[in-house]
């Protein structure tokens, strides 16, 4: 017999393993009237920074100023779908990025985000690695996109079929491994702004 | 590493200054963060009877779950296989390498490959593993186990980190500045994030299984999880069967209580949700393997032991009690230590290996107050105590000690007598060695790391009898 016959019939021959406790109500965060509000709010409990912009043009501004009260290069790989921005008037170098590339910094739409932990949505559809791989992690979300639940956000993004990966980050990198005391940027980003975006 | 001299273990890591140190701060750093996680939520008692709930339903619609977990992770391209013992996942998981032609395979922290050696016998294949937690990494530099099992290298010291990688990295500056943390994380950041863009296979194991997707989920802080199971060609998980729960709502109610139990965080900082295989246009391997592992756990399912199966490896049970935070990880000989490891390492390996463990635990409840799904550990570990008596496993002296306080129980007067001449004795001894009992005849052990007050008053009996 093989051993996954072998294991599906002793654990159907326990008939008697256990009451089946009766299916539990989905839990629900309590609904607020501000999405993304919440999202920054919840964001900063974690150690991330954010801010909400009035459009999408507002965004190489901001990240200028990022890179600049944090003494860091004015430059950044930018995901195609930003990539229009004017980016060289706010004096942002834009990387070029080929795929398996550490960068200093990238700028990249989340497809959703969840106001309940302060958390983005990343997936295996818009490769996610210069994100994950950056030190400086700058997300743009759409106010749309931002759901209360980490359920909710999985529903969205699924639809018939769910991506290979999704990647749930809340907050920067971070480890306890050395002596139970926190440091950020262990292997993901160092720094994570999140842009709330019309 | 041997079960066999839990006592003799136990006793050399309570005199280890630095290890005490270490203990004190999980104390202080995962119960102070999973009490303020849990006062945060608005009902955390009530998500927490949920979880529990979830759990058991799980655990009892085990094998119809497991197989609607195959069939859509199967659909979505990955490949389920199902291993017995340790020694056939070992041989499914290098198979799957070998054919593939991996040499190197990036390792998630998991304790099933702890289960079951993997590393060592890949290394024996020629295929090197590579650790990417860093508790992991360093531990594996150093040829140790983890000691905690979401916190592996607890009982090291930021020199002790700092002496490993100087002695490792040789290829940096050997007069290099480690003094800093920041600068020890920053290395082992640049070191592996060479191993995470070039090597062949990631190997993860899973927090949890979704049998309505067919998708593992893994919870980490450090990101390396999301890099090893998508940067390289092949993907392995492996998972023990107990880990399925049915939807993602569920999922989700898991999730809220683990991460506020284990590191006192309302949600880990990466939670990684993996389907299938990637896609036209998609990032992530073209070949993905989960092996689901049995080693034990389906048998254990038909004793009164089975709750321990809903274990979610918070590790909130090993952090609030107070033999692990006097003894540490190592000494139980186990890799699974505290209160869950003393109930489930018996039922991997067998109660002989383990004989001392469900003895390593002072039954004083606060595992069961705090555990996030309401496992009773007490009364589970006193079912392996049972087992053990009636197998004639306990060491002798206590067989004897037991089979004499039964027959002083049965017979008033006798029990009474010896009472009264207990408490005269400590009160002597208290009195002879300057006001506590610091050494005691014959257990001798029993106080080299403790002293006891002399007794007040009257015996329990007397009180029992007496007004009340
Ligand atoms: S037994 Fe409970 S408290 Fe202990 S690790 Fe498992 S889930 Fe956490």
């Amino acid at each position: 017999m093989s051993s996954r016959a072998a294991i599906l019939a002793r654990l159907r021959a326990q008939a008697s393993a256990g009451p089946s406790a009766a299916a539990q109500p989905p839990y629900r965060p309590t609904p607020v009237d501000d999405l993304g509000a919440r999202l920054l709010e919840r964001a900063k409990t974690v150690l991330a920074t954010g801010e909400a912009v009035a459009s999408l043009a507002d965004i190489p501004a901001a990240v200028a100023r990022y890179l600049a009260s944090h003494e860091l290069a004015a430059e950044a790989a930018v995901a195609a779908d930003l990539a229009g921005l004017s980016w060289a008037a706010s004096g942002i170098c834009v990387l070029d990025a080929p795929s398996r590339r550490s960068v200093p910094a990238s700028v990249a739409f989340a497809p959703a985000a969840i106001a309940e932990t302060g958390s983005l949505m990343l997936t295996s559809r818009e490769a996610p690695w210069a994100n994950l791989l950056a030190d400086t992690h700058f997300a743009v979300v759409r106010r749309g996109d931002i759901l209360p639940s980490l359920e909710e956000a999985v529903g969205r993004i699924g639809g018939n079929r769910l991506p290979r990966s999704l990647h749930v980050v809340t907050g920067p990198s971070r480890t306890g491994d050395i002596e139970q005391t926190l440091e950020l940027g262990a292997h993901g980003a160092v720094r994570l702004h999140i842009f709330v975006a019309p | 590493m041997t079960a066999l001299d839990f006592k003799g273990r136990a006793a050399r890591a309570m005199h280890d200054p630095q290890l005490s140190a270490a203990l004190l701060r999980v104390k202080s750093h995962f119960v102070t963060g999973r009490n303020m996680a849990a006062a945060r939520f608005a009902d955390f008692e009530t998500l927490r009877d949920r979880a529990a709930a979830i759990r058991r339903r799980s655990i009892a619609r085990m094998p119809d779950l497991l197989e609607r977990f195959e069939a859509s992770a199967e659909a979505a391209g990955a490949k389920v296989h199902w291993a017995a013992d340790a020694a056939e996942a070992r041989s499914i998981a290098l198979g799957i390498l070998k054919a593939a032609g991996a040499k190197t395979a990036l390792k998630s922290k998991s304790m099933v490959t702890e289960e079951i050696e993997l590393n060592a016998y890949l290394e024996a294949a020629g295929i090197q593993p590579i650790e990417t937690d860093l508790g992991e990494y360093i531990v594996q530099l150093r040829g140790e186990k983890p000691s905690h099992i979401i916190a592996p290298a607890i009982h090291l010291s930021k020199q002790d980190v700092a002496d490993t990688f100087r002695s490792h990295h040789t290829d940096l500056d050997p007069e290099r500045d480690l003094s800093q943390r920041n600068t020890l994380v920053r290395e082992a950041r640049v070191k592996l994030r060479a191993a995470f863009l070039s090597a062949d296979a990631g190997i993860t194991g899973a927090n949890m299984l979704v049998a309505e997707t067919g998708s593992i989920v893994l919870v980490s802080n450090e990101g390396n999880i999301d890099l090893t199971a998508t940067a390289p060609r092949l993907h392995v998980a492996l998972v023990g069967i107990e880990k399925v729960v049915e939807t993602w709502d569920e999922a989700g109610t898991i999730l809220r209580v683990l991460a506020r139990s284990a590191t006192g965080q309302d949600m880990s900082s990466y939670v990684t949700c993996l389907t299938g295989v990637a896609g036209e246009g998609e990032t992530g391997p073209k070949e993905s393997h989960i092996i689901l592992l049995d080693n034990g756990r389906s048998a254990v399912r038909d004793t009164d032991r089975r709750e321990i199966l809903a274990c979610i490896r918070c590790g909130a049970c090993l952090n609030h009690c107070p033999v692990y935070a006097s003894i540490g990880g190592h000494a139980y000989g186990s890799i699974y230590p505290g209160p869950m490891g003393s109930v489930l390492s018996p039922a991997i390996d067998g109660l002989k290996a383990h004989a001392d463990l469900p003895n390593a635990s002072t039954l004083c409840g606060r595992c069961e107050e705090v555990c996030p799904v309401r496992i009773p550990l007490p009364k589970l570990l006193r079912h392996w105590r049972e087992d053990g008596f009636a197998r004639h496993l306990p060491p002798r002296g206590e067989r004897v000690g037991l089979g004499l306080w039964s027959w002083m129980a049965g017979r008033p007067l006798a029990y009474g007598l010896s009472q009264r001449l207990a408490r005269l004795g400590l009160r002597t001894l208290a009195w002879m060695q300057g006001g506590r009992v610091r050494r005691l005849p014959v257990v001798k052990g029993f106080t080299a790391t403790r002293t006891i007050a002399p007794p007040k008053g009257g015996s329990f009996q007397a009180r029992w009898k007496g007004p009340r």
